[in-house]
């Protein structure tokens, strides 16, 4: 009897039909091994059950959102107007879904005509699906300090806020909408150019992590080259071991970055807008389970405003060159032992032909994202200059993906702005 | 129509006292994200209350799952999120050797083999859900899943010698972590 056969699990699951199951049964008798494995196999299944079972009891005692569903008799009192209303109702969707795919509908959550009778419900997804609508215009959770009209970051004070953070796993999605929609010669819509993800969309070579640590940190800084008396800073987290094992390495991880208030004066992180609905504050964050797969890596962008000599601070003891100190919280995923990792970056004025291939590649894609945004803050920069950035740090770029962004900003200069 | 609606409605809250909070673990699983799972179990139970009865008499559970499932999927494909991959690794898992784990400061009898499913591919999460959280079928779970019967068992029976691997394994004390793959 091998008890690398799956159909001995079967057996032990009680998924063996009746004939299989009492031929099994006698195999099993004849073999200390295999009843041995049916034996063990059984405990696990309990002990998962019971666990199983005691994280729905969990979740019970948790505050939940899943309101009580409408009535579905309170929104039409009488059969005649509940076909009338149907009719209506389809034609109202026609008509928005006519709306909406001529581009004029403002992207901003959407509420059906069932949440108007049950205000607390949200219904626009609901929505999105009946009109079939693209898929990056889904739910906007509210934007985090981001200027409502552009929709962007803004620059944040130190003095004020010297942390700032934003999450480890994010989507890639935007690069691939925004390729589709200038390769049909169509200017994507501000909303769907999520800056962070194109930047993620592209792989960067960071070191694994030595010793115990499961991440390491990656930070450079070099001059801003969109705007040269500004900096930019670029800070890698990756993860050990291989992307394909989907191994968990760490969970509740959380990112902190504490800028140095006699350094700088001012950041602004690019893009990550809607990801936190509340400001800085780095205990109030997107999925506070947030579990991280080996291998996995996330890059942030940020631009900063040095401190310069005559910019009034409070004390500007210069007690430490460093422009910022990054600090990534995370628990072990079995144990839940806390442990941090830390790293600190010291600006040594490196202008941006120096820096390092990825960092010149990122920022091109970054600024890509904003011209396409006409952010308020893109400086000098144009297309062409981008474009002269990312040819000169495609690297060896084996996936060809460096090569199809390059492509795709020329593209981009044939669209109207 | 109007008796169907009817009778949908009247099981609506008795489906939703029994399954919401399944849901909702199943999808926060698949998503990796709570808000976004909450929204898609509310999605599932419109979608519910809009069915015909006919479509899920005899099984809703399944049909609760399946729909749940393929917008959760949804939420991942369009947002590209990482948690949840489609494609199984299950040639290269046999032979890999288990990682070794920090040395246990307090092994708590509940919710540490949990945290050891936490570790295994995501497809072999989601059949353990389905199977031992929310006693399905091994057709039941292929059909939810797209898979056949067999693959289901076969997933199910990697997923459990994993587990008793490394549910062993953290029972006698190691001290380092082990990366699983060489630096």
């Amino acid at each position: 009897m091998n008890i690398n056969d799956p159909k001995l699990t079967a057996y032990t699951l009680g998924e063996l039909s009746e004939a299989d199951r009492v031929a099994m049964e006698r195999t099993v008798a004849e073999s200390d091994e295999a009843t041995k494995f049916v034996a063990e196999t059984q405990e696990l299944a309990q002990l998962l059950r019971r666990e199983f079972r005691a994280e729905i009891d969990a979740a019970a005692r948790k505050p939940r959102n899943i309101l009580p569903l409408p009535e579905p008799k309170s929104f039409w009192p009488d059969a005649r107007w509940r076909s009338i209303g149907v009719a209506a109702l389809f034609a109202v969707g026609c008509v928005v879904a006519a709306v909406l795919l001529s581009g004029l509908w403002p992207a901003e959550p959407r509420l059906s005509s069932a949440s108007r009778t049950d205000p607390g419900l949200q219904m626009e997804v609901m929505e999105d699906e009946r009109v079939g609508l693209a898929p990056n215009s889904s739910r906007q959770a509210r934007p985090f300090n981001a200027d409502t009209k552009s929709g962007e970051n803004q620059f944040v004070p130190v003095s004020t806020n010297p942390i700032s953070t934003f999450a480890i796993n994010i989507a890639t999605a935007s690069y691939a909408e925004v390729r589709k929609m200038i390769d049909s010669g169509t200017t994507p819509p501000r909303d769907s150019v999520r800056i962070e993800e194109m930047i993620n969309y592209f792989p960067y070579e960071y070191p694994q992590p030595q010793g115990d640590a499961p991440f390491s940190i990656n930070l450079e800084a070099a001059t801003c080259p969109w705007t040269p008396h500004h900096r930019l800073v670029r800070i890698g987290l990756k993860g050990r071991g291989d992307r394909q094992e989907q191994a968990a390495i760490a969970k509740d991880v959380k990112v902190e970055v504490e800028f140095n208030p006699t350094q700088v004066a001012s950041y602004r992180l690019l893009g990550y807008e809607t990801r936190f609905p509340r400001r800085n504050d780095p205990t109030n964050q997107s999925p506070a389970d947030a579990v991280v797969q080996s291998g996995h890596a996330v890059t942030a962008l940020y631009e900063v405003i040095p401190l310069q000599d005559g910019d009034t601070a409070a004390d500007k003891l210069q007690t430490s060159a460093n422009l910022l100190t990054v600090k990534l919280h995370h628990k072990h995923p079995i144990t839940g032992k806390s442990a941090m990792t830390e790293q600190a970056l010291t600006d040594a004025g490196t202008p941006f032909r120096e820096a390092s291939a990825d960092f010149r590649f990122a920022a091109a894609v970054a600024h890509f994202g904003m011209v396409l945004r006409n952010s308020p803050h893109k400086g000098d920069g144009t297309l062409a200059a981008l474009l002269e950035w990312a040819q000169e740090s495609s690297g060896p770029d084996n996936s060809g993906e460096r090569a199809g962004f390059i492509e795709l900003a020329r593209k981009a200069q044939k669209l109207p702005f | 129509m109007e008796t169907r609606t009817a009778e949908a409605a009247a099981d609506l809250p008795e489906l939703l006292r029994r399954f919401e909070l399944p849901l909702l673990q199943y999808a926060t699983r698949i998503i990796g994200d709570r808000e976004r799972a909450r929204d898609v179990v509310q999605e599932t139970f419109i979608a519910l209350q809009r069915a015909r009865r006919g479509q899920f008499d005899h099984a809703p559970a399944k049909w609760l799952f399946t729909v749940c499932r393929n917008r959760a999927l949804n939420v991942c494909r369009k947002e590209r999120r990482m948690i949840y991959l489609d494609h199984e690794l299950l040639e290269t898992r046999a032979t890999e050797e288990p990682a070794a784990f920090a040395q246990i400061e307090q092994k708590e009898a509940a919710g540490f083999l949990l945290r050891i499913v936490a570790t295994l591919p995501p497809r072999q999460q989601e059949v353990l859900q389905l199977k031992f959280q929310n006693d399905l079928s091994y057709q039941e779970i292929g059909e939810i899943t797209n898979l056949s019967a067999n693959h289901v068992g076969v997933l199910l029976h990697t997923a459990l010698k994993t587990l008793r691997e490394r549910y062993g394994q953290t029972s006698r004390d190691f001290i380092s972590f082990i990366p699983r793959t060489a630096l």
